[in-house]
């Protein structure tokens, strides 16, 4: 467990990286007015175990500076404060703020001090057996089954008995996979199943050549039946032997993916096939050489966000550029991916993602809900 | 989904015809739009795709 050395170092470490978004947020932290009669610290998803703690305990605070104001107590802090108004007893707290009260709950002990806490609520937050229980809290997903799984092929079970008759689940038994990556495969997989109710699909770890993955569907459409769409992962990228990790990790430093901060490559690799499935679900991009309504409304979104930006032309090199800066490199290879990579970059990057990425990611779940009605 | 630089060789776009020849849609396949649109119209005429169709899809992969 990291202290005190451990700590200042680690308040060093990315200083210098974390200066320009410190002095970006700087100028929203002095614009917050002084008057309201309690504060909350509010995090920015990812914080450290001092920040979850202070966090945890609401609108406790009857300044902004009690509140840490202006202050970071870790590289890449982006952690503010809000004024709460009313009576600080009808503070709801939202799912993150929940985990972060459980963190506290199950840390705190008689005569700890605030840095040991602090440090022992930051493991906790850590730890993937708690995320899980959280999460199965939160969403009711149970991914219990999954994350405990001591081999590859009862990761595959596990997925099955999540997803159950919207899919079927092969080729997770291979002696070279490895244990961990595919089960981050399978966990992302399954939230992903619980996120898009609308799609129905097999998932198929397989030999592929150099894709990470793929998906495939039928040009008869989707109609919601099993088999009609495939999840089909590489078994080379999951296995022991694979490079994906520092792959992967390339390819996001380069542009050619979104950046996506600390989740893993299968994760973000699921999230983008998860696209491509919705898309097909959707009646989307990927549809047909007919438009349909749902083609229609993604180039019209592109459309608009160039025309925004003066580019004329949706077709020609400055819209290939624009891709570049606001999709991402893989986005141009085509209108398909660009909407798979909206996907991933939601998934992974929630409020944070492109504004394409969003406007896309919530047309298409605005559509699959009408369809639903 | 491919890693930078990958782009779709001879025996990827022999995969690429037939699949889509058998109707199916294959993502991440390293094409481009033209290519793509050429391959989304064989599998739009599958199962017997026409000559021309396939003829166009091997054009817009030689570029």
């Amino acid at each position: 467990m990291p202290r005190a050395v451990d700590r200042a170092k680690a308040a060093t470490i990315g200083e210098a990286a974390s200066q320009a978004q410190y002095e970006v947020l700087r100028a929203g932290r002095e614009k917050v007015q002084q008057s309201a009669p309690r504060w909350r610290r509010v995090t920015d998803g990812n914080p450290c175990g001092f920040c979850a703690m202070v966090c945890s305990r609401g609108p406790a605070y009857r300044s902004a500076d009690a509140a840490g104001q202006g202050r970071r107590y870790h590289a890449h802090c982006g952690c503010t404060v809000e004024p709460f108004f009313g009576d600080p007893s009808t503070w709801v707290p939202s799912p993150d703020e929940a985990r972060f009260i459980e963190a506290y709950n199950a840390s705190w002990k008689p005569g700890i001090d605030k840095w040991d806490l602090s440090d022992d609520i930051g493991a906790w937050l850590s730890d993937p057996a708690n995320a899980v229980a959280q999460e199965a809290k939160a969403s009711g997903l149970d991914l219990t089954g999954i994350n405990a799984a001591k081999t590859t092929q009862e990761i595959g079970a596990e997925l099955q008995k999540v997803i159950g008759t919207r899919g079927n689940v092969s080729g997770f038994d291979g002696a070279a996979l490895d244990l961990e990556r595919t089960r981050s495969a399978a966990e992302q997989t399954a939230r992903m199943f619980d996120r898009y109710p609308e799609v129905n699909a097999d998932v198929q770890v397989v030999k592929l050549g150099k894709p990470y993955a793929q998906a495939v569907g039928s040009r008869d459409g989707y109609d919601g039946s099993m088999g009609n769409l495939r999840l089909q992962i590489s078994s080379a990228k999951l296995g022991k032997r694979s490079k994906v990790d520092e792959m992967f990790r390339h390819d996001a430093e380069s542009g050619h993916f979104h950046a996506h901060g600390d989740t893993d490559p299968m994760s973000y690799i699921v999230s983008h096939e998860f696209g491509h499935l919705v898309d097909f679900a959707g009646r989307g991009q990927i549809a047909g050489t007919a438009p349909t309504p749902m083609a229609l409304r993604v180039s019209a979104i592109k459309k608009q966000l160039l025309s925004d930006e003066g580019i004329v032309n949706i077709n020609g090199r400055e819209q290939f550029e624009w891709v570049k800066k606001n999709v991402s490199g893989y986005g141009q290879s085509n209108l398909d991916e660009q909407v798979a990579e909206a996907f991933a970059d939601v998934i992974v990057n929630g409020d944070r993602a492109k504004p394409f990425s969003r406007l896309i990611h919530d047309e298409y779940v605005a559509r699959l809900k009408e369809r639903r009605g | 989904m491919m890693p930078t630089g990958s782009r779709m060789d001879r025996d990827d776009f022999e995969r690429a015809l037939a699949n889509a020849a058998d109707g199916l849609i294959v993502t991440d396949q390293g094409a481009d739009d033209r290519l793509l649109e050429a391959l989304d119209a064989i599998a739009a005429d599958a199962p017997n795709p026409r000559p021309e169709l396939i003829k166009a899809a091997r054009d817009a992969f030689a570029g």
